[in-house]
């Protein structure tokens, strides 16, 4: 009789809770970019994956391969760079300068030597091969012969 | 430094007399897609006002800057970029055209105006009429 009455309350407690604790521990870690403390900005970024492929893309005005770094390691990507200030003397200032890093853990491993960057309008688009064990595999279904 | 829609928030120090800046607005979505008002410097030379805006994406040959009744616009056009069929993992920023206007005083040489555009940042270069040209005079000794 007793675990009737509090079958009904608690469930519901006990889903919410359950439902708070997911979202804080299971949440994609690679979701959780991080940047480096005293970075004054960081640039926007932009990513999405396929079967085959991680794709990250990143909005890099005025950045050029020379002060752009880009590292992979193991499933952390981190990007690096740095933009100059346009004049010392600026009247009106909204672009931003300066150094910037940030690494955002990928949703897959990926083959790192080769992934491909291109950097094309002040935009970086990175394609990453996933690792053969992170791709989906088909697996053959063997139909057995009928047996009678 | 804030930032919204993943663009940077304006610093304003002081407003020049002869390029007033239409301040920035939150991205638009209009009929033919989203529209942003891009982030620029701008700074004084002496002899001309020279502007940059952050259009990364947008194709310089797409690129129209206007001038007509003071009022000079710059249209950076951006092309989706679209990757088929994928599971987004990541969305900082949205793909769409930049746009944004500039009162100009009479001051600049509306003719000689020009702009180039490299790596996703235009250039926008107001040169000065001589009339408000900072000029050195030379000073003759006697």
């Amino acid at each position: 009789m007793m675990t009737r009455l509090f079958a009904h309350p608690i469930p519901p407690l006990a889903a919410e809770v359950d439902r708070l604790f997911n979202s804080i521990f299971t949440e994609p870690r690679w979701q959780a970019g991080h940047v480096r403390p005293g970075m004054a900005w960081v640039p926007p970024m932009n990513a999405w994956e396929d079967d085959q492929n991680v794709y990250v893309e990143v909005e890099v005005p005025g950045l050029t391969m020379e002060n752009l770094e880009l590292l992979i390691q193991n499933d952390e990507l981190t990007l690096r760079g740095r933009r100059e200030s346009a004049s010392q003397e600026l009247i009106r200032q909204e672009r931003w300068s300066g150094q910037f890093e940030r690494t955002i853990t990928l949703p897959a491993i990926v083959e790192s030597e080769k992934a491909e960057a291109h950097l094309n309008n002040g935009v970086l688009a990175v394609t990453l091969p996933k690792a053969a064990s992170a791709r989906p595999r088909k697996i053959e279904i063997r139909t057995l012969p009928e047996s009678r | 430094m804030a930032t919204e829609n993943g663009k940077t928030q304006a610093i304003e120090k002081t407003s020049p007399q002869s390029v007033e800046v239409s301040e920035r607005t939150p991205a638009q979505q209009e009929r033919t897609g989203w529209v942003f008002t891009p982030a620029v410097d701008i700074w004084d030379t002496g002899q001309e006002w020279v502007m940059t805006a952050d259009v990364p994406g947008a194709d310089p040959q797409k690129i129209e800057v206007t001038c007509e009744d003071n009022v000079l616009t710059v249209h950076a056009p951006v092309a989706q970029r679209w990757h088929g069929p994928a599971t987004v993992r990541r969305a900082e920023y949205n793909i769409g055209d930049y746009r944004r206007t500039f009162r100009i005083g009479d001051d600049i040489d509306v003719e000689k105006i020009h702009a180039e555009c490299a790596a996703g940042v235009l250039t926008v270069h107001l040169p000065k009429s001589s009339r408000a040209q900072t000029r050195r005079i030379p000073i003759n000794v006697a």
